[in-house]
This record gives structure tokens, sequence and C-alpha cells, in this order.
């Protein structure tokens, strides 16, 4: 992917489209990209895309539902505005989509010491990172996010303008490996580990706010009427948080991994969105952000769907997940 | 103050006249660094601590506390007030400062906040001079620095073969006295031998006096550009030294219950609505408005010291990449 081609690309859009603003990256001080507004056509010289992204843009979408709104959207990102739209949550005409190919994101916190850094550059396979003057090439496939590694759609779904690029190649996308190792463990044993995830849990909501998903202008935590759980971080109430927003998602989720990235704390939260997104495919063989116009799986009532939970239904001795 | 010089293996000794204190110090685990209690056998030789993940503050102002319980016809109960001692070693230089406005919130301003007041009182704050800048840290840049005493108790220097220690606890000073092969009373703390302080170009910050900053807060334009990215997430407010907002929530059972404070977070919506349903803070330019005015005008003004403390750790977190060096160089450009 070139540079001019992404920026003359974006200002054509933004002038052919007459947009308002356009939502894209810009690098920050260390090199890290990190996301941006873009109000004016001028602006765009700062845009970039590479993998070291973190946020899915499209978490912005719902807040600009009264402008016209210019997108850049490797897969994951053009299948949550999918979603969106099929959600009733924002106009196809309202939203201009930059198509731009996706080598995998990285996930910062591999980095591990290296954290803070500079980056440098990306080369074809690797990256540079620069520490005190010391330089360093590091592969890049063994620094991508989990999501990113087991990602099904990293080229874009949808697309007005398309920035020509190698995207990564796609996997089954449900994080196989991780599941499976969880599924070998007894409930007991995956409880604790459940629980051990949610106890990090600072409750900052960091990752709701960074899922496109999330958009209810109300979430369930802030009721008072009824108060569903406490406001305080006690081990129980979160694990109630986790599960509650992974069953809100499954079906929903398109496993960008923007949530997993934002958590200040390093909660898993990748495996459990993975397992009910799996779970809603095996039982309703759908994958959510691929085709315009289609009903959400748990938004649908169809005479085949499965009844297993009711013991009779067509897909007799099938369980979800086991 | 008394400023004392010990030797290494003076100073270990030393430590373990603090027998009937918790010894608590930083101590990675898994991708975090907590504090956690520790034996005086597994500190480290050359008393060097990773920075915490999360913010000093909990130690004295935890996430969640019980202030009383309550029950129907029944007068209310108070929890018996934490009298654990604890001597907390190896924070840093900022998080002293950060304690330093959680004092001045908590129990220079009536009324006392009791629970603050009784962990603070036994708690011994001991903190060691930077050996180097962290990764987004930036007190130097606002006329900090990473030596200096601050909000604690004590501060430990390296002096190579030997510790110093400036201190301003009784308890400690006596305690360590006999320990020491050398200490003096000192009226200030740029008197004393500090060893090898890390130094550097500190990037110029430009900080506007809190009458400056104040002259801004109608300035739309400004907030709107500077919380445009912003997802309104609290991992910012929650893991910031200085951030002291709490919120009061009642957990019933039935007839009784227990009524429970825990962070809250100015970025959230929920913070300033009001039971009408209106909100006089509807939109995150007006949030961030309140965390930066906060921060470099109203604590700067109330209390004579800085609200931020230039520790990074909201860069750091930020899912959206906000660089608050950034937004003060963005703020100042609008001074008038």
């Amino acid at each position: 992917m070139r540079q001019d081609d992404l920026f003359l690309t974006c200002q054509k859009a933004f002038q052919e489209r007459g947009l308002d603003l356009l939502l894209g990256y810009e690098k920050s001080s260390s090199g890290f990209l990190r996301p941006a507004v873009f109000t004016a056509p001028e602006s765009l010289e700062r845009i970039s895309w590479d993998p070291s992204a973190s946020l899915n843009l499209a978490t912005y979408l719902p807040r600009f539902k009264s402008k016209k709104v210019g997108i850049l959207a490797p897969g994951c990102v053009s299948r949550s505005i999918i979603i969106l739209i099929n959600e009733g949550q924002i106009n196809r005409e309202q939203v201009t989509i930059i198509g731009v190919p996706c080598r995998g994101l990285i996930e910062k916190r591999k980095l591990g010491d290296l954290e803070g850094v500079r980056l440098v550059e990306f080369r074809d396979v690797s990256f540079v990172l620069e520490k005190e003057n010391q330089r360093r090439e590091l592969n890049l496939e063994d620094y991508l996010s989990e999501s990113c590694l087991s990602c099904a759609y990293p080229a874009p779904v949808i697309y007005d303008y398309l920035i020509q690029g190698p995207s990564r190649e796609g996997s089954k996308g449900f994080l196989e490996k991780r599941i499976k190792d969880l599924t070998r463990l007894s409930p007991e044993e995956r409880l604790l580990y459940f629980k051990r995830e949610a106890e990090k849990c600072i409750r900052c909501y960091a990752c709701r706010q960074a899922c496109p998903m999330c958009y209810c202008e109300s979430c369930f935590v802030e009721s008072s009427e009824p108060r569903w759980l406490q406001a305080a971080p006690e081990p129980v109430d979160n694990l109630i948080w986790l599960l509650t927003r992974v069953y809100h998602l499954a079906g929903r989720c398109v496993q960008c991994g923007s949530c997993s990235r934002a958590c200040p704390e390093g909660v898993d939260l990748m495996s459990l969105l993975a397992w009910a997104n799996q779970s809603v495919f095996e039982l309703f063989q759908y994958q959510p952000g691929l085709k315009i116009g289609e009903k959400p799986a748990l938004g649908e009532y169809r005479l085949e769907d499965p009844d297993f939970f009711w013991g009779g239904g067509q897909t007799e001795g099938k369980k979800c997940c086991s | 103050m008394l400023f004392l010089k010990l030797k290494r293996e003076n100073f270990f000794q030393a430590l373990g006249e603090f027998s009937e204190y918790a010894l608590y110090v930083p101590r990675r685990e898994g991708e975090r660094v907590l504090l956690k209690e520790t034996s005086l056998q597994d500190l480290p030789e050359n008393l060097y601590f990773e920075r915490t993940t999360g913010s000093a503050k909990e130690i004295l102002f935890p996430q969640e506390e019980t202030l009383f319980y309550f029950k129907r016809y029944e007068p209310l109960e108070r929890p018996k007030l934490e009298d654990r001692k604890k001597l907390v070693l190896g924070l840093r230089p900022c998080d002293a400062h950060g304690i330093q406005v959680l004092e001045d919130n908590f129990l220079n301003l009536e009324p006392v906040d009791v629970y603050f007041k009784r962990r603070r009182e036994n708690t011994l704050l001991v903190t060691i001079a930077c050996s180097q800048f962290e990764d987004n840290c930036f007190c130097d840049s606002l006329g900090l620095g990473p030596d200096r005493l601050n909000g604690a108790d004590a501060i430990i220097y390296d002096l190579r073969e030997a510790v110093g220690v400036l201190s301003r606890s009784a308890i400690l000073s006596e305690k360590l006295k006999g320990y020491a092969f050398q200490f003096q009373e000192v009226e200030n703390e740029d008197q004393v031998e500090k060893g090898e302080v890390p130094r550097r170009d500190p990037e110029q910050l430009p900080i506007l006096s809190p009458e400056e900053y104040l002259a801004l807060i109608s300035e739309d334009k400004l907030w709107e550009k500077i919380s445009s990215p912003c997802l309104g997430c609290a991992s910012c407010t929650y893991l910031c030294p200085t951030c002291y907002c709490f919120d009061l929530q009642d957990v019933t059972y039935g007839p009784v219950g227990k009524r429970v404070r825990t962070y809250d977070s100015c970025m959230f919506g929920l913070y300033t609505l009001e039971a009408s349903g209106h909100n006089p803070r509807p939109t995150l330019k007006e949030r961030w408005r309140q965390r930066f005015l906060h921060k470099f005008s109203y604590i700067p003004f109330l209390e004579g010291i800085l609200g931020c403390t230039g520790c990074g750790r909201c860069i750091e977190v930020c899912p959206a990449g906000i660089d608050l060096r950034e937004v003060i160089k963005d703020v100042a450009k609008f001074k008038r």
C-alpha cells in the first residue's frame, strides 16, 4: 500500500462525496497510529494506515449520525459497518467506506519490555523499533493480535473506494486453538480461569467504549432500577459484566480485537467472544457482518432453528459447543 | 527533615525494625505490576522496582470501600477502621505527588475523611528516586523531578555503596538512626546528596497559570478538538494518581445493606446526570474540559500544586491514543 495512494484516494473521496469528516489514523509521537478525525481535505496529509493501529474506527460512527462520514476500513471495520447498518444505527448513504488492505494489527502488549519504544517503519514481513538509538527488526507475525491471527476476512467486505495492497490470508476465525484448550478443561477449571480474568477488571469500560457494537445510549451497568450489578469491581460483578457483554455480542461480534487491545489490565476478552460466535455459527450457520440487509441471527426466528434447549426440534442430539 | 546515610546491608537490617508493619512493594504478576505484600527476604538487592500499572492511590483510597452497614430499624454501624500498619516501599516520586493531592482533598478540607485519615496514619510511604525515565513519563517537563520527596514520608537515593534516606517521618528517622553511619538535619531537600539522578533535556511544556487556564473555559472549539477522538472510558481517570472522584451506592440485601464508595469518573455521562434527566455535561467536550481544568486550574488554584504528576499512565492506556502532553500544547495555543 502506498502512502500517496491513500492520501489521494481519501482526498478524492472527501471532495467527491462532500464529506463532513473522515475517520482515519495518524502517527503519534511514538510512531504508532492513533485514531484521528479529519475535518478538512488539507489535513489528510497526516492520514496513515499500517499494522500499528489498534481501535476499530466504526466505534465512532453512531456519534456522527447527522453527518456525512468517510472511514478507513479493513475487513473487520467494514463488517462492523454492515452490522451497524443492519441494526439501524447508521445509513449506508451517509458512510463512505475507503477499504484498506490489512496485514493484521500489532498487539502492543506482546511487545513486553519493548513497549514504549519508537516505531520506525514497516517492511514486508517485519517492522523496525528503536529504543535509545538501538534498532531492532521484529517479525510482524509474532506480534499480531490473536484476533488478527484467526481473522476470517482481513480484506474489506464492502467499500466505495479501495486502496490496493496485500492483505493477510483469511482463516476460520474462531480462535480455534484457544477454544480447544479451554474446552479441554473441566467446567470448574474453566470457571476458575474466567474468574481469575475477571478479577483483573477495573470496570473502566474501555472495552465497551472501544467496541463498535456497544452503541447503547444507556448500558445495563448504568441502570439503577433495577440494579443488575454493583458499581464496585467485586469479582462476581466483574464476571457478570464480562459475561453479559459476551451474551449481548453473540453473533454480532466481528472479533476485531478492539476491546481486547483497549483493556488496560489485559483481561482475556477474546476467548469468550469467539466462543459465543462459534456457538451462533454452529447453531444458525450465521456469521455477522457479511451482507447488508441480513437480519441478526438472534433477531430472527426461523422454523428450522435448532431447539435443543427444549429437548426437541430438528437438531436432535446437537449440543451447543460442548 | 533528617538525611541519613546507611551502608547497604545496614539498610536491609534496619527494615527489620519495622516488624509490626506489613511490607508492600511493586511486584510483577503477568502483564501487570501490582502493590503486593512481601517479606524482607524477597526484597531485590539493588532496590529496583518497576512502576505499578495502576496508581499508588489504591493503597490509601481503594477502588471499593464500605463506609457503613445498615439494617432496618437499627442504628448505622461503621466497619472497623483498618488499623493494619503498612510500610510501602518502592513507589516513585510521582506516586508521592499524587498522594499529596489526595491528602489535600481528603485531609486538609472539611470534613476530614476518617477512612483515608486512618489509612494514611498507618502507612509509611517510602519512595525511591527514579534510576531512569519510564516510557511516556514527563514529570521533568512539568517542573517536577524524579528525585523529589513530594508527599512521601521518606525517599531513598542510590549512593552506590550507601543508601541515602531523606525522611520527614519521626518514626522512620528514629528507627533508621541506629543503623546510619551519618545523619544530619536538613532544611531543604536540595541540600542532600542524591547520587546519580537521571537528567535529560526535558520536552518543554507550556504550563499556564490557573487563571489563564480558567479563562479558556468557554473555548468550545478547543475542547471539541481535544475530545474528538476520546471514547469516554475511564481508563485514564482510574489509573490517574490524582483522580479522587467517587460514587456512593447502597448495596442492599432485603432489609440489610451497606453503603459503598467506589471510584467514579468525570469521563462517564452518568457522573453528572441529574435525576430530572438533565445533564450539565452532556458530551465528551464538557467532560474533557472538566478533567483538564480540574488538574491544571482548580487543583493548582485550591491546593497550590499541579493536579498532574507527569507519570504518563493516561498516555499509555488511552485506547484512542490521546497524549496529554500534546493536549497541554494544544490548550496553550488558545491562550489569550
